[in-house]
Order: structure tokens, then C-alpha cells, then sequence
């Protein structure tokens, strides 16, 4: 990303074979997976609600942070 | 003495500059003069009689990659003063496609696009399997320019067969898929498509969304190698996610030194400062360095739809859509279930809305009925009739489905990006190009054509946005311009290509909506016929004219990038 540019929010791309868990472990390696997880669910509703057999692909965005207020 | 001069026209050259009234020399499919007064005659000479006379203009967003193979003239376009289009548009085109992958192409095609699976298997005679082979298959019978994106989908299946549907690439498969591309740039390619939001036929992401970050960069290197254009869908609804997709295509553009093109830019009433903060972000990337040009469209949305096929109307509100994803009979009897009835009434007013689309059923119109005695019930609002009838409205449009064994056809017009106090601001920004049209597509939708004449008649016209040389400029120099075009079309200019199309400005539009039974096979589809287009030349040859309509003329020629291969 550009330097000088600061996302709109933090964000990552998932890795293949990620799930919520793992995203969380590695976004949030000081926090419980349990609450991480919860949180990163609530920032990224589209992804949660996605209707299967559609699944996380690696050219997603996952938001790591909150919608600005 | 020049084969063709068109004298007497308001020449309106592409440029946005000022009009004049001039005169144009034409030899051998180019322009060769351009002034106010032209020495010399010529063997046929038209007067323009004031018209307005343009570039031909380009549609940078459509899907006639299947059409084209039976329709060499992309109809309707040609007729709505379109000269050039760019096929291949969100990672799907029928090249590079394997013979094993037809079927999955073809049900992806006909998924995404809407269209009649009779007409594509009836039109599609898919006798080619690489890019070369797919443009030599139509180049010989074309009467309209036609620019071909490589779709990255079609890249991963080709290099990665089924498990392009399951997994990212190893670094071998992302070389390959390079070197694929290279091919298809050499054969003619304008660039490459992607998307970020599509599904195919059975729900499952297309396979360019398996696509690691590393393997859309490593494509977008060799599109710099050849100083090509990458065109993208992102998730077009949502404020925070169309930004950050900016941002990355903002640094995809730095990092390669291209041209990313992202559509649709799209407004909703759901997210009414989406726009705004899109273009916002669009503005910063570019001022650091990036070409990131967003496409918007000028129509706003209207659906036509029937009972018996599925319809994205109805997709937010699981009881309506669960119903009408069944077999036409089961719908019919569920249609009459009183319980069933009671949910599906309550959802219509209460259930979510589609995604970037507002729907209030009361106001659907009832467009075609079936049965005789209905007919006077065309042309009205399902509200208006209920009031009448002294019944609800869901409830009328139910009762008129069944009678009608599910023929009745319904409209909801106006369901997306019709706020036009919204969108005239960001449609005449200098960084937003005109496109995503989506010509081809959709067909039994709606009409995704005369998107032309409506920007004049509704943005030059009745809005006072632009004027008639601005509006020519973002329909002709500006697509050229954004997509490496310029060197040969776009401009009336000596030189460059005569694509010329001629029309009066008081009252170019887009005719009513209908629906016409043109396509191979069985089937309709829903066009608009163009008003006030005189004459539109391709490359020189008269191909369309409002009075003798199109001509045997098949003048057109495959349209690839200016080549600026690295040494």
C-alpha cells in the first residue's frame, strides 16, 4: 500500500486455508481467539453472511478494525 | 477528389472543444481533412444539414462475446451511435476456454450475463479453444469495431483446470497464466478483466476470486509490459470495501505503471455517500501517482421479470426467492398456499432490500399480460389497481401470476441508481468515465442499451450538466484516452479512423423498452431502439442509417492496445 495513504480501515487478506480462527490468531496474537473472532465477525458481515457453498476466498478483505464512527 | 465528404455538419470533434460547423474528407476507411471549408470534392458527398457529427462513440463495458460469433453488428449498439466495444468484461470471455470447460463457461456466461440458455447454445457454434482462434472466428463478418479483454477466470481454467475453482496457484501455475496472457495480448487482446464479487451457476465464487494478491500482481506486470488496461468489479455496494479495493488498485496501477478500471460506481439509496467517498478516494489515489478510472453508467435501473425464472429483485427475501427458485408448478401451488401467501405479502414489505437496489412492490407495473381480458391492466401500477379493486397490491400481483400460469410480466423501474440530484455531479467529473452498460447482457432483464442517447437527452439536455462537446468527449476521446485507444479513434482528427456517427442534439434519446424475439433460438430479449441517430460510419463505410436501418456494410475491425511493449 502507498505510504502516505492510511487505509480507510485495517484490513487483511486471508491465507489459503484460513478460517475466523486462524485470521484471528494472527491479526490479534495478544487477544483470546474466542473474543477476536466475535469481533472480527461483527466487522465483516458480508463475509459471515456470504451464502455457502460460497466460501472465504484469498481475495477477500477482512476488516481488522471497526467501521469508523 | 476524396471518396466521401460529410459538409454542413456541427463538428464535434472528441476533444470537448468548442463546435463548429465544417467539414470532414474520408479515404480508405480514415479521416483525411477536417476544417471549416475543405478544398477539392468528392465522389459522395452528404450534407449534414446541421447535424451534430461525433466520433463514433465507444462503450468500454459489455458482453457481446457470445453475440458477436452470430451478431456481427453487436445490435442493437451500432444503431445508438456505438462504433466500438469492449468485450470480455469481468473476467469472463469465450477465449482461452478448453473444449472441456465450455459446459462451465457457458452456464457461468449464461448465469451472470442473463441470457437464455436456447439462444447461447443455439448461436454458439464454439469451434475455437485459444484467444486467436475465438477473433479469428468473428473478424471476417463484423460491422463494428470490437476490443477484447483476456478474462482472468478463463486464464486460471485454461492453466489450472477444475482446481482453478478450488484453490490459489502454485508459482509455476502464476507462470503460466503470465505467459497465457502474454498470448492473448499478442493475438489482440485490449487487457485483462477480473472481479472480486461474481458468482457462477452453482453459487460459487468465478475462479479469479481464488486468486492470491501475488498472482492479480503478477498479471498486472505483464499487462505493463504491454502498457494494457485491467478492468475489475469490486464490491460496488459498500462504502469501506470500494475504497479499500481503490487503494489497492491504486498501488496495483503505481507498481505496473497501468491503467486499472473499476465499474460499476454505482448509487443507491442504501449507502447515498457512497459515490462521494468512492470519488474522494479515486482523487487521492491519482494525485499520488495512480490511473484508477472509476466507470459509471448514465440509466438507472429497471428490472422486467416473470415468474418462472429467478430474478435478483426478489434474491434479499428468502421466502419470495426460495419460492420462485422452484420448478414453475411448485411456485404456482405455492403462489396459492395461504399461509405461504401471508409470509411472502408480509416480506414484501418488510424483508431486506437487494443489494444497492431500493424495491417497493406496490409500485411494480404490470407490463405484458397473457390472458386477454388482463390486457387493460398494462402500462399500470400494481398500487393504482389495487386501490381500485379496493385489494393489496402483492396480494393483486399474485392473484395475476397464477391466472396467468406465471406469464404475467411485472416492471420495477427506477430500483438503483436513480437519483439524479446524485449522480450529475460525479457523471460530469473529469475522472469519471462513462461505461458499465453492460451491452449483451442481462437480456431478459432489461435493456441495456441506449444508454447514449439517454446522457444526452437527461444530463445535456434536461439537466444543463454538460455541454453537447463535453458529453461527446467523455463518449469518445475520454474511453480512447483511458484505454490506449487514442492513437486511432476517438477523435475526428486526419488520420485516425472514420468512425463518424451524425445526430441532432435537440433530440437524441433512447426509444420505450421492448421486448423482441431476434435472438437464435427460442427466446426475446429487451432492447431500446435508438431516436434521433441520422448515420453512423465504421471505419468509412455507412453501417447504419434512421432511414434505410443497417446496411450489408461489415467494415469493422478487432481493436487491440496501443502497444508500448517494454524493449
Amino acid at each position: 500500500m502507498h505510504p502516505i495513504i492510511p487505509p480507510v480501515r485495517p484490513w487483511t487478506y486471508p491465507n489459503e486455508g484460513d478460517n475466523w480462527q486462524s485470521i484471528a490468531a494472527r491479526a490479534f496474537p495478544e487477544r483470546s481467539v474466542e473474543e477476536a473472532v466475535a469481533d472480527l465477525q461483527s466487522w465483516n458481515l458480508y463475509l459471515v453472511f456470504r451464502p455457502a457453498p460460497a466460501m472465504l476466498t484469498c481475495s477477500d478483505i477482512v476488516f481488522t478494525g471497526p467501521p469508523p464512527a | 477528389m476524396h471518396q466521401l465528404k460529410i459538409r454542413n455538419a456541427l463538428i464535434c470533434d472528441g476533444t470537448g472543444a468548442p463546435a463548429y460547423c465544417g467539414e470532414v474528407a474520408i479515404d480508405d476507411g480514415r479521416i483525411t481533412a477536417v476544417g471549416t471549408r475543405l478544398d477539392g470534392g468528392a465522389v459522395t458527398v452528404i450534407d449534414a444539414k446541421g447535424l451534430a457529427l461525433a466520433p463514433g462513440f465507444i462503450d468500454s463495458h459489455t458482453h457481446f462475446d457470445a453475440q458477436i460469433t452470430w451478431d456481427g453488428l453487436a445490435t442493437p449498439s451500432l444503431e445508438h451511435g456505438i462504433t466500438t466495444v469492449i468485450n470480455g468484461n469481468c473476467s469472463l470471455t469465450m477465449a482461452p476456454v478448453r473444449a472441456e470447460h465450455r459446459a462451465f463457461v457457458g452456464a457461468v456466461f449464461r448465469q451472470i450475463e442473463e441470457m437464455p440458455a436456447a439462444a447461447f447454445d443455439a448461436g454458439m457454434r464454439w469451434n475455437w479453444e485459444t484467444f486467436a482462434d475465438y477473433l479469428t472466428a468473428f473478424r471476417s463478418h463484423i460491422g463494428i469495431n470490437v476490443a477484447t479483454l483476456a478474462g482472468h477466470s478463463m486464464l486460471r481454467l485454461w492453466v489450472m483446470g477444475d482446481a482453478a475453482r478450488e484453490r490459489c496457484a502454485s508459482v509455476a501455475e502464476i507462470t503460466a497464466m503470465q505467459e497465457l496472457l502474454r498470448e492473448c495480448l499478442d493475438a489482440g487482446a485490449l487487457g485483462l478483466s477480473t472481479s472480486w464479487v461474481d458468482i457462477d451457476h452453482e453459487h460459487r465464487p468465478v475462479p479469479c476470486r481464488l486468486a492470491s494478491p501475488e498472482e492479480l500482481s503478477a498479471l498486472c506486470a505483464v499487462l505493463g509490459e504491454y502498457g494494457a488496461v485491467m478492468q475489475v468489479v469490486p464490491e460496488f455496494w459498500d462504502p469501506d470495501l470500494l475504497c479499500t479495493r481503490i487503494d489497492i488498485l491504486g498501488d496495483l496501477s503505481r507498481r505496473h505503471n497501468i491503467t486499472v478500471t473499476f465499474s460499476p460506481l454505482f448509487d443507491s439509496n442504501a449507502t447515498p455517500d457512497l459515490v462521494s467517498r468512492a470519488l474522494a478516494r479515486v482523487r487521492l489515489q491519482v494525485a499520488n501517482g495512480a490511473r484508477v478510472v472509476p466507470q459509471m453508467q448514465t440509466r438507472p435501473i429497471d428490472v422486467t421479470f416473470e415468474f418462472d425464472v429467478p430474478t435478483s429483485v426478489f434474491s434479499s427475501r428468502p421466502t419470495w426467492w426460495a419460492t420462485i427458485l422452484k420448478p414453475a408448478a411448485e411456485t404456482l401451488r405455492d403462489f396459492q398456499d395461504p399461509e405461504l401467501r401471508r409470509q411472502l405479502v408480509d416480506e414484501a414489505y418488510n424483508g431486506m432490500q437487494p443489494i444497492a437496489m431500493e424495491v417497493h412492490f406496490p409500485d411494480f407495473i404490470v407490463s405484458r399480460c397473457h390472458l386477454e381480458h388482463n390486457k387493460p391492466l398494462e402500462g399500470r401500477r400494481l398500487r393504482d389497481i389495487a386501490e381500485e379493486l379496493g385489494c393489496d397490491p402483492v396480494e393483486l400481483m399474485l392473484d395475476l401470476a397464477v391466472e396467468e400460469d406465471l406469464l404475467t410480466r411485472f416492471s420495477a423501474i427506477s430500483v438503483g441508481h436513480n437519483n439524479l440530484e446524485r449522480i450529475v455531479g460525479p457523471i460530469t467529473d473529469p475522472l469519471v468515465q462513462i461505461g458499465s452498460g453492460d451491452g449483451g447482457a442481462h437480456v431478459t432483464r432489461f435493456a441495456t442499451y441506449g444508454d447514449t442517447g439517454y446522457f444526452f437527452s437527461r444530463f445535456v439536455r434536461d439537466a444543463g450538466a454538460l455541454t453537447l462537446e463535453q458529453a461527446v468527449y467523455k463518449l469518445t476521446g475520454q474511453v480512447a484516452d483511458n484505454w490506449g485507444l487514442a492513437n486511432d479513434r476517438g477523435r475526428i482528427q486526419p488520420g485516425l479512423a472514420a468512425d463518424l456517427v451524425l445526430f441532432d442534439p435537440n433530440t437524441i434519446d433512447r426509444g420505450p423498452e421492448i421486448a423482441v424475439a431476434d435472438l437464435p433460438g427460442e427466446g426475446y430479449r429487451f432492447l431500446r431502439r435508438a431516436v434521433g441517430i441520422e448515420q453512423v460510419f465504421v471505419n468509412g463505410i455507412a453501417t447504419y442509417s434512421a432511414q434505410q436501418g443497417y446496411t450489408e456494410a461489415r467494415a469493422g475491425q478487432l481493436v487491440s492496445a496501443t502497444r508500448q511493449k517494454a524493449a
